[in-house]
């Protein structure tokens, strides 16, 4: 064959045919580009969920620890041991409080003198 | 309880480990160099490599060299590669099933007993896979084919030619195989079917320049030599030629190319995309060759060895080894990677690289899969081209060629591109040096992503010697 050809209607139509097949692929591709990455994004969230969640269970299982406590802590001041035992040491720590206070005092008068 | 691997010691010679082979009743062998090093989980890195998904019926690894801290880098499977050079090596971890099936080990190939079996298995092979983690140290690079050190040439190097033409008879594929005894390398030089009608499609705008010294119009050059270098044909010329062209210009391309000339005008902004895909409606070839106009066919018989492999049905796209007029490499092959600093994500591996300075790297001497084939130069059958729908035309200039790979090779066909097959590119001869603009690159980000690893070059970029 030789000479020029001129686009034809029907070279148009492949030309056309050819673009549409390209913009598919590229469609394609990039449709699979982003459920990777989705994907990829969806197992980050999943993975921070679960630290969350296990975040959460801690938080959870602090507070019940402390609240026991707190109650324990409660049950030991409301008891007639402690009352009993407070009746008796508390006193008995205020006489010794006095006595360590009145000899700190002639310790300081004698190193003036 | 079947032991999942049993583990196969190949030496110089094949006998023992053919036997080893045959009485195997474990789900995986485990073909290891007596040499070899392997560390402690080798075998279960490799056996959970082949459990997928995919799964996988061979499974090799990166190893290192003994006492070095070298790492020897693996190309992911390359089959075309494969046939020039053993680059697998030891340790590889195979399905027993499919050894049995393939008729074991071929003790007669001796040195290259290895190597043969290998070529059977991955012809029916469901995949290959290449794990980047090193499990192995050894003496020598990969080297199924030459123990003890000996050059190849010396042991099995008939018997290595044998297995080749072996294979390339079992696919049909209408081939001589070549030993290169200074690069120990294959060569293969196939025969293309004289019925295979081919097109070259050149773009050109008919300018002239200086080459050698000597004036010329590039694309009368470019058709001249690509028609006396070839004794195919079966060969037409599409020419779309801007209107600017001067008529003295396609008069001398019809005295040039005759009957066998098409010319296609072409009367919008330069894009040259849609200018290839104009002219491959224009085409009539079972293979349409796009080819810059600033080009010179170099190698006798550059065409057939552009074409012939296109006749695997999963070769999708070849190219050739594209030289400056100094004889540096313009193109050997596209490299897609993290880029090192002042590089493009996609470039061209072995740039300026000046092959007669010191030892030519085996990479420049062997065929094999590369991630893209640059446009100025890229062979494809007719109807991949129309399965990839051409060139992006939303890619007037830059890397409607990388987009264009991206699909051939997302269409599940290879890129190949041919060390002996040689042509000039004065690149830049015609029109400034491009340089990517951010759209270009924004669009071809937006389809494939920005690349990390290039699967065929793992290791890192030459230098260039000039």
């Amino acid at each position: 064959m030789n000479g020029h050809v001129q686009e034809s209607d029907a070279a148009d139509v492949r030309h056309r045919l050819l673009r549409a097949v390209d913009r598919a692929l590229g469609a394609e591709a990039e449709l699979a580009r982003s459920r990777a990455n989705n994907a990829r994004l969806n197992s980050v969230i999943s993975g921070l969920r679960g630290d969350l969640d296990r975040a959460a269970d801690q938080a959870q299982r602090l507070q019940a620890a402390r609240d026991r406590d707190a109650a324990q802590l409660a049950a030991v001041y409301s008891s007639q041991t402690w009352r009993v035992g407070r009746s008796i040491v508390g006193p008995a720590a205020r006489v010794a409080r006095r006595v360590r206070s009145a000899s700190a005092r002639a310790t300081a008068v004698s190193r003036r003198s | 309880m079947t032991q999942p691997v049993a583990t196969v010691v190949l030496g110089s010679d094949g006998t023992d480990a053919a036997a080893a082979l045959a009485t195997a009743t474990s789900e995986f062998v485990l073909l290891h160099d007596h040499r070899d090093v392997l560390v402690p989980d080798a075998a279960a890195q490799l056996v959970a490599a082949a459990a997928g998904p995919p799964a996988a019926d061979v499974v090799y690894a990166d190893g290192s060299l003994a006492g070095h801290d070298r790492r020897i880098a693996k190309p992911d499977w390359s089959p075309e590669r494969y046939r020039f050079e053993d680059f697998i090596g030891t340790p590889v971890l195979l399905r027993t099933d499919l050894v049995r099936d393939v008729g074991g080990l071929h003790a007669d190939f001796g040195a290259a007993a290895g190597y043969d079996l290998l070529l059977r298995v991955t012809e029916r092979a469901r995949g290959v896979v290449h794990l980047t983690s090193v499990l192995s140290s050894g003496a020598d690079r990969p080297r199924v084919l030459a123990p003890d050190g000996l050059r190849r040439d010396e042991v099995g190097d008939s018997a290595a030619r044998r297995a080749v033409g072996d294979q390339l008879r079992r696919l049909g594929i209408d081939a001589a195989v070549e030993f290169e005894h200074d690069a120990q390398v294959h060569r293969i030089v196939r025969r293309l079917d004289p019925g295979v009608s081919v097109s070259l499609i050149i773009p050109t705008r008919g300018q002239a320049g200086v080459v050698w010294g000597e004036e010329r119009v590039f694309v009368v050059e470019a058709v001249r030599s690509a028609l006396a270098r070839t004794a195919h044909q079966n060969v037409e010329v599409v020419v779309v030629h801007d209107a600017v062209t001067p008529p003295e210009v396609l008069a001398e391309l019809e005295s040039v190319a005759g009957e066998r000339l098409v010319l296609v005008e072409y009367g919008r902004p330069f894009n040259f995309s849609e200018k290839c895909n104009i002219g491959s409606l224009h085409a009539g070839g079972d293979v349409l060759v796009l080819l810059n106009d600033d080009t010179e066919a170099h190698s006798a018989g550059w065409l057939e060895t552009l074409v012939a492999p296109l006749v695997e049905p999963d070769v999708g796209m070849t190219g050739a080894k594209l030289l400056f007029d100094d004889g540096t490499i313009q193109f050997g092959g596209h490299l897609y990677s993290e880029p090192p600093p002042r590089k493009r994500q996609w470039r061209h591996h072995y740039h300026r690289f000046d092959p007669s300075v010191g030892r030519t790297p085996r990479d420049l001497l062997v065929n094999r899969e590369t991630s893209g084939i640059t446009a100025a130069c890229a062979a494809l059958r007719r109807d991949v081209w129309e399965t990839v729908g051409g060139l992006n035309e939303g890619l007037p200039v830059n890397y409607n060629d990388v987009d264009l790979s991206y699909k051939v090779r997302a269409t599940g066909h290879r890129a190949v591109w041919l060390a002996g097959c040689e042509v000039y590119h004065f690149e830049s001869r015609t029109r400034e040096k491009p340089q990517g603009r951010p759209e270009e690159i924004a669009a071809v980000e937006r389809r494939w992503g920005r690349p990390v690893r290039d699967p065929y070059f793992p290791w890192p970029d030459p230098q260039p010697v000039r």
